[in-house]
């Protein structure tokens, strides 16, 4: 199985409630959107209910309004999208003050 | 409407000497000039909530010469309104925020026409109120009202300008499917971790309430390129403004 470890970078309520900027997270097997968010999941318990779902659900559906990007540019919000080993995401949940 | 095919003008919005006058250093604006304010003095913008965000938006739009504004909120005004609800003042406390919004604006610029309405956008109300509207501008607090709004607006191709805050960061974009992406396509439902209160400076709200008023005068008038296909991410506390490039709709 192959080993993967992923920076995530955290904005909005996300790092207000896990009360940390970033964090690397690893894992093995399949490195998509889905199995990184379970490696976070399972590497700190806020983000479970910082997300709304949990690392079982998650292969099946994101958390809604989660935005994943890459250099600043939005990743199809799909479990099995592929994310490249030791690169680095934000995680942008979408906000709704008004 | 879209931004490049802007209406044509109506008569009935030539600009009287007054308002020449009135509006005389917007005037001046490169590619703006009296047939951007003409056609901003016979659009109508919607703005769900005219809160901390809304207030400033409401307010920038009736300087600017918006000719018609429908303003949605519920409610009376709290005394922890005041921290950035611009329009709502203390001697209004325990009356009808709406009341507060309407004076407000017509003390700035008594040409405009006002629509009033006690109510929050929901799914019962959003197509008769959208349908007023050439522009909504979304300052809601809770996601049900901006899909619901955004649901509405896409059935009648109304662009909604989409401006949210949290703490001291915001974001804002132009929603007009299907040059755009739908709102539902980045929110498809929900959040459960969104919660009613959150926390904020009305500094942000002003910041980016300006923002988003200035995107739809953009939209209104032909001004520019609005944020369409794109969402500005402001983070305040570190002063560091992004530009996350949106996919475009397949």
């Amino acid at each position: 199985m192959t080993q993967w470890q992923v920076t995530l970078e955290f904005s909005g309520p996300l790092q207000r409630t896990m009360q940390i900027g970033e964090l690397t997270v690893q894992g093995s097997g399949p490195c998509t959107i889905s199995t990184v968010l379970a490696a976070l999941m399972h590497t700190q318990q806020s983000a479970v209910g910082a997300l709304g779902v949990s690392p079982e659900t998650v292969s099946d559906k994101l958390p809604p309004g989660l935005l994943v990007l890459r250099n600043r540019v939005l990743l199809p919000l799909r479990p099995e999208t592929t994310v490249t080993p030791g690169e680095r995401l934000t995680l942008m949940p979408m906000i709704s003050g008004g | 409407m879209t931004d490049k095919q802007t209406p044509p003008l109506n008569p009935a919005a030539t600009l009287t000497t007054e308002e020449t006058e009135a509006y005389a250093w917007q005037l001046d604006v490169t590619d703006f000039g009296s047939s951007g304010q003409q056609r901003l003095k016979q659009s109508s913008v919607l703005i769900s909530r005219v809160g901390g965000l809304g207030s400033a938006v409401a307010y920038e739009l009736a300087a600017a010469g918006v000719g018609r504004l429908i303003l949605a909120h519920a409610g009376v005004v709290q005394p922890s309104d005041l921290n950035r609800q611009l329009l709502m003042t203390y001697d209004w406390i325990g009356k009808p925020r709406i009341e507060s919004a309407r004076k407000r604006l017509l003390e700035l610029n008594p040409r405009l026409e006002i629509i009033a309405v006690p109510e929050n956008l929901c799914e019962e109300n959003a197509a008769r109120l959208v349908g007023m509207a050439d522009c909504v501008v979304d300052a809601a607090p809770l996601f049900q009202e901006r899909l619901a709004i955004n649901d509405a607006a896409e059935q009648k191709g109304i662009p909604v300008v989409e401006a949210a805050m949290y703490e001291l960061e915001a974001s804002l974009t132009v929603i007009h499917p299907p040059q755009t992406l739908r709102f539902r396509d980045l929110v498809p439902e929900v959040p459960r971790s969104w919660t009613r209160r959150f926390p904020v400076f009305g500094a942000v709200s002003g910041t980016v309430g300006c923002l988003a008023a200035m995107e739809t005068i953009k939209l209104l008038s032909g001004l520019g390129q609005p944020l369409k296909n794109r969402l500005l991410r402001l983070n305040l506390r570190s002063m560091q403004f992004d530009t996350i490039l949106l996919p475009r709709p397949e």
